[in-house]
């Protein structure tokens, strides 16, 4: 197929639809499809040579946050120019609410269209005043696609209608295959357990376990629990000065740093307490091989199989925690088990599957709408 | 001989009171002045905010520049405008009262923000729009109404550095007036 993907943020930041993008597009490349990316990106930033940088981006605030974006004549010029250029089959819209290129597109676009919304957020006022006049535009989407149940509530939500959920692709080779690290590794005197996330962030939930400590190191008083991620460690240090031995902080790890980690422990400890949509990192941690013990947020309950492919506890409740990992620890058989289960039940997250189903939505939305699109 | 003396020295205090007098005197009708200006200033960019949003809703612009474009001129016609602010306020916050330092920040959004949204529309573009012509023009005005303001800023502020208006305290209670700064640069359409 010839497909057009549209990014609405530009290049120049990193950022998570900007990575999704990327990837997607070499995964369809890689499967011999014709993939073309618009996004914006200033002439200078080094960008994949399927990419079709737009410049002239600039930061507006927008729905409480400051984006890249760009609009404008001359950016409704080039985008044109790349949709006649393209002549694609499908054309793959991310975020189309987001004022910049994909709306653009969308406003152009003669061929059958593919959206995908990756965030949960409420209407802004501009949204408000202006989405009687964005209604034509958006019903040219063919077929909506909601990264999360979340993403998909707005839709409902927001716009009528609905949408699949095909959650972001995850690498799960890059941590099937990570190395592991001996001084990580656990040992049944001595087992590891994981924490990643910033540290002074309260949702993340670095509390919740540092409160579940005195408990674990009680019951299993060889624990080791090694926290990484930046952030300030103030509650950690006083923490690990009471229990010595017990926390090893590792501040700020890289990509790599991080596969090899959930590789390497015995447990991965997900306490966050909220604003999650998704949970890639427990997928990560499953596909490494690391028990997975969550706070029992409705997105880790369905990353988690309601609690088959991993431990679920009561969120922000450090004594449910503790039982939890203790209970883990006292059985290894049954995490072995719940282990294997979860080996499997990742598969659906990785980017084969998801890749698979985005294809799908393509040719449905191709053999569909290719006869008739509403101008 | 006495009698001389005693007449200079009640000459000379007359004198001194008098200056005082026509400083403060000046001073006054100065800070009526920043008033007046930031008056104009204030009246000028809720027009162009009002233009503005006017023009997003033609939707004779792409959607992204609309939707943009109508996010910042919302945020400039209602950023400040929920303040209570008191009647006389004017007298101890010259000009500062409207146009505060967040106003700075939006107005500054909404000039990027026509420009990148009306820039190199070439021959078919929006530019033909009477909604267009009238906001660039506001735009200019805007312009002027800043820097006339501006100029009356910097001459009070530089009466008020007086060490005499200082040690007299012959400017009351008024905070010291601040230049309103922004992007101002309207588009160019040709």
């Amino acid at each position: 197929m010839r497909i057009g993907i549209v990014c609405p943020y530009s290049l120049d930041a990193p950022g998570g639809v900007q990575v999704h993008v990327t990837d997607l597009a070499a995964r369809l490349i890689a499967q011999g499809h014709e993939v073309s990316v618009l996004a914006p990106a200033d002439e200078d930033t080094p960008v994949p040579d399927f990419v079709e940088a737009t410049g002239r981006s600039i930061a507006v605030r927008y729905n409480g946050s400051v984006a890249r974006l760009a609009f404008g004549p001359v950016t409704a010029r080039r985008v044109h120019g790349w949709l006649e250029d393209g002549d694609f089959d499908v054309l793959h819209i991310h975020e189309p609410l987001i004022p910049s290129v994909g709306l653009i597109a969308l406003w152009q676009a003669e061929v059958p269209v593919v959206a995908t919304f990756h965030t949960a957020n409420d209407r802004s006022r501009a949204m408000q005043v202006a989405y009687p006049m964005l209604r034509p535009t958006l019903e040219r989407i063919s077929a909506r696609i909601a990264v999360s149940e979340e993403a998909r509530r707005t839709v409902v939500e927001h716009m009528g209608g609905d949408a699949i959920v095909i959650p972001n692709g995850v690498e799960l080779d890059l941590f099937r295959d990570a190395e592991r690290r001996p001084a990580w590794e656990g040992t049944p005197e001595r087992p590891t357990l994981a924490f990643l996330g910033r540290t002074d962030e309260p949702r993340k939930g670095l509390g919740v376990l540092l409160a579940a400590v005195p408990a674990i190191v009680a019951a299993v008083p060889g624990a080791r629990i090694l926290i990484a991620g930046r952030g300030d460690l103030a509650q950690a240090r006083e923490v690990a000065a009471r229990h010595p031995g017990v926390l090893e902080l590792l501040g700020e790890v890289t990509e790599e740093d991080k596969a090899s980690l959930l590789r390497s422990v015995d447990l991965y400890i997900a306490p966050q307490t909220g604003g999650e949509s998704f949970g890639i990192v427990l997928v990560e941690a499953m596909a490494a091989g690391a028990g997975v013990v969550a706070s029992n947020l409705s997105a880790f309950r369905r990353v988690l199989q309601e609690g088959r492919a991993g431990t679920l506890f009561e969120v922000g409740d450090g004594d449910a925690l503790a039982r939890a990992v203790i209970d883990a620890l006292a059985d290894p058989d049954r995490v072995e088990a719940v282990r294997a289960s979860a080996s499997v039940w990742c598969d659906q997250y990785g980017w084969d599957v998801v890749v698979a189903q985005i294809l799908d939505v393509y040719q449905l939305a191709a053999g569909e709408a290719g006869k008739v699109v509403a101008r | 001989m006495t009698a001389e003396i005693l007449l200079a020295v009640v000459v000379v205090l007359v004198l001194l009171v008098w200056l005082v007098l026509a400083k403060a005197n000046r001073l006054d009708l100065l800070h009526q002045k920043i008033t007046r200006t930031a008056a104009t200033l204030d009246a000028q960019l809720l027009r162009r905010a009002g233009q503005a949003a006017e023009l997003a809703a033609t939707g004779r612009l792409d959607p992204a520049s609309s939707l943009v474009l109508a996010g910042a001129a919302d945020a400039c016609l209602t950023t400040g405008q929920d303040l209570e602010i008191p009647l006389d306020a004017e007298r101890s916050l010259p000009g500062r009262a409207t146009l505060t330092e967040e106003r700075e920040v939006v107005e500054s959004d909404l000039s990027r923000v026509l420009r990148q949204a009306l820039e190199g529309a070439g021959e078919h573009g929006p530019g033909d729009l009477a909604i267009v012509a009238d906001v660039v023009a506001t735009g200019r005005r805007v312009e002027m109404a800043r820097r006339f303001h501006n100029d009356a800023v910097t001459q009070t502020v530089r009466i008020r550095s007086q060490a005499m208006v200082r040690l007299l305290r012959l400017a009351g209670n008024a905070r010291l007036p601040r230049t309103f700064e922004m992007d101002d640069t309207p588009p160019r359409l040709r």
